[in-house]
């Protein structure tokens, strides 16, 4: 099968005036047509920056994709320019951030910023548009929608401001959604409720999933396949249960260990000597040799592969490329 | 608290700034050397007119009584007598109330609109030439006194290009428009009298945009911070995320809540333009309360300044009422608060 989503050794810089910081470091990584992969990680590793070069979102000012390609449905958005990208968001990709509290205009009612996106990318009339809103408000199974559409975002919870961000996201018909930690700034008790909901709606509409995440707990429940991000590299990705219950990669065996029942965040790595690397000066070789126990000489020269070591599972470690 | 409750707070506090505004021009007033009977029957007159004119006047009683006279007065409309013209205070502001009211809402109507395009301007075009342009002309506009400007655009646009009028409301040899609000670009609309109608745009031109300039200044600038401010936030990323086209999230998205700031300062802004015409009158020999009032402090015509001191607290107060009033509808999160 083709790959909704094929990213290609993708390079991203940061330039300041201490100079080029190389954030994203070659990362490789196909999604698949309905499915719902996860993407864990330290913070910092450049999770959310994968999914904003994926819809052109990156700070203009200062950051570069600085080679690499992005395919979308076989086409490539890399170098797309503002307009064009303009037509893809929303309609074919769309985007839900971590912080659903003010990811909402507080100026407008929810009608007006529902119905503003299906006016934009379906040229429906204002009418239409209510009554399509108003169905997708209940959809992601928020009560009394007619009313909550004449409501300000200030006058919702958390959790009720992100049904009402997935809404929107989801409304034009999107093949891919792009969930940035879409659960974290939530109350607990609300954060399994939301990813459900993710769940079912995309699936019931066939959009594929991007699920950005710390927490490995949620991508044991939700997730089909899992990559791990490490100091902009994916380390290591395949079904979620290899992957967890047989790690390959040393920083994902590290993560499991410093997590021993599966369901807490991670956490710095205490457990990990040392630190997550300056992206300015980067180490050599795999960014994760200072810290890794079972590093060898040349882990500080050169930069492993992402290489397959089982059927779609890959794993960036020279001690494992033996496999191959 | 809903809005007729809210109005009727402000007019109960109104009052209360009122009666501290009379309280402090009337001490000031009584304090400052000089003796209005004086400047009224002349130097040469001798001590027993003097204080037969002190007695007509009411001067020879207690300073509290005096005040207690003028309360007294002000709650039955009457605003006392001004000393220059020995016309009615009220009769005086009443006739060159327009005028003022003309000059400053042109200013204001100038800076604000001007002002709020320069600031969407230098902030969707960040650091570049607009920006800077913009930058140095706010920063001419704040530092540049108000007579010194103009002077020069009188110098410039009147006298040596001779393309605009340098002083008064209209031409000498145009008749006035036919009074319904006083203010003659309305009034010739109404009346559908072309010539006046222009001759008094054309005389507004000078005055309004030097007094506006300061306030668009600000405007411009303040509209510029928080348009970038308000263009890091969140729902902006969102709407960008949403495949909604960047101009769009800026007159749209963006300018309704970076609004939200400026529209306080533009309540303020218009007690300072009333202000502002007292000089801007003067200089450009606009017959309006501002050069009433400075031809009355020249002659200690107190009860007509004290009549235009209060004339401009119940304006100020009133506008800012106004300001609180659209609230609400630019911040919905403002409503019921108040
Ligand atoms: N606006 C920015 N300016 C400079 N560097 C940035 C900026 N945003 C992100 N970065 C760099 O990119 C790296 C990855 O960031 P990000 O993708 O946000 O991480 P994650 O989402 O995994 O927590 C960070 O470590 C940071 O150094
Ligand atoms: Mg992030």
């Amino acid at each position: 099968m083709e790959p909704l989503l094929k990213i290609k050794d993708l390079h991203v810089d940061f330039l300041s005036y201490a100079g080029a910081a190389r954030a994203l470091n070659g990362i490789d990584l196909d999604l698949f047509p309905g499915e719902f992969l996860g993407l864990v990680g330290e913070s910092g590793s450049g999770k959310s920056l994968t999914a904003n070069s994926v819809l052109g979102l990156l700070p203009l000012k200062n950051a570069a994709i600085a080679k690499g390609s992005i395919l979308f449905e076989g086409e490539e958005l890399v170098g797309k320019s503002e307009r064009e990208y303009q037509a893809l968001r929303g309609k074919k990709i769309s985007m839900v951030f971590q912080e659903p509290m003010n990811a909402l205009n507080p100026a407008f009612k929810i009608g007006s910023q529902v119905t503003e996106i299906l006016k934009l990318h379906q040229g429906v009339t204002a009418k239409k548009a209510r009554t399509e809103a108003v169905s997708w408000l209940a959809r992601v199974r928020i009560p009394h929608p007619e009313e909550i559409m004449n409501v300000y975002p200030f006058e919702l919870s958390g959790g009720m401001r992100q049904r009402v961000l997935l809404a929107m996201a989801l409304s034009c018909g999107s093949k891919l959604l792009l969930a940035d930690e879409p659960t974290t700034a939530l109350d607990v008790s609300i954060q399994a409720q939301i990813l459900r909901l993710i769940r079912d709606t995309t699936d019931s509409l066939g959009t594929s999933v991007l699920l950005i995440t710390h927490d490995l707990a949620v991508v044991a429940q939700t997730c089909q396949r899992v990559a791990v991000m490490y100091s902009g590299n994916i380390v290591e990705s395949g079904p979620v249960r290899k992957v967890l219950r047989q790690p390959r990669h040393p920083y994902t065996k590290a993560l499991l260990q410093a997590l021993p029942h599966l369901d807490g965040p991670i956490k710095a790595l205490q457990s990990i000597p040392g630190t997550v690397p300056n992206l300015l000066t980067p180490p050599s070789g795999c960014r994760f040799h200072p810290r890794c126990s079972v590093a060898e000489k040349r882990c500080q020269a050169d930069r492993p592969k992402l290489l397959s070591v089982a059927e779609n599972h890959y794993v960036a470690c020279w001690r494992e490329s033996h496999h191959v | 608290m809903n809005t007729s409750k809210f109005v009727a707070k402000r007019l109960g506090q109104l009052v209360l700034v009122l009666l501290g505004v009379t309280l402090v021009t009337f001490l000031v007033s009584h304090v400052v050397p000089g003796d209005p009977a004086r400047m009224l029957i002349g130097q040469r007159a001798d001590e027993q007119t003097l204080a037969a004119m002190r007695h007509a006047m009411g001067l020879d009683k207690p300073v509290w009584i005096q005040y207690l006279n003028y309360l007294w007065g002000l709650i039955h409309g009457d605003l006392g007598t001004s000393i220059r013209t020995q016309r009615p205070v009220l009769n005086e502001l009443l006739s060159f109330f327009p005028a003022t009211v003309e000059l400053t809402l042109f200013a204001m109507g100038f800076a604000v609109s001007i002002g709020i395009l320069l600031g969407l301007l230098s902030a969707t075009f960040r650091d570049t030439l607009t920006d800077h342009a913009t930058r140095i002309l706010a920063i001419l506009g704040v530092s540049t006194p108000l007579f010194w400007l103009g002077l020069m655009a009188l110098l410039l646009f009147y006298k040596y290009l001779g393309w605009l009028p340098g002083s008064g409301r209209l031409d000498p040899l145009i008749n006035p428009p036919t009074h319904i609000t006083g203010l003659y670009v309305v009034d010739s609309l109404i009346s559908g009298d072309w010539i006046a109608l222009k001759s008094s745009i054309l005389h507004l031109i000078l005055p309004s945009l030097c007094l506006g300039y300061i306030q668009l200044a600000t405007i411009a600038r303040l509209v510029r911070a928080s348009m970038i401010e308000v263009l890091e936030l969140d729902y902006i990323k969102t709407a960008l995320a949403n495949g909604i086209p960047r101009s769009r999230i800026i007159y749209r998205h963006a300018l309704r809540n970076a609004l939200i700031p400026t529209v306080t300062i533009i309540g303020l802004t218009f007690g300072e333009l009333l202000g502002g015409a007292i000089l801007t009158e003067t200089i450009f020999a606009w017959p309006g309360m501002g050069k009433f009032v400075v031809d009355s402090i020249s002659f200690l015509d107190f009860p007509a300044i004290m009549g235009f001191t209060l004339v401009v607290a119940t304006v100020y107060v009133l506008i800012n009422m106004v300001v609180d009033l659209l609230y609400p509808i630019l911040d919905p999160q403002i409503k019921g608060v108040h």
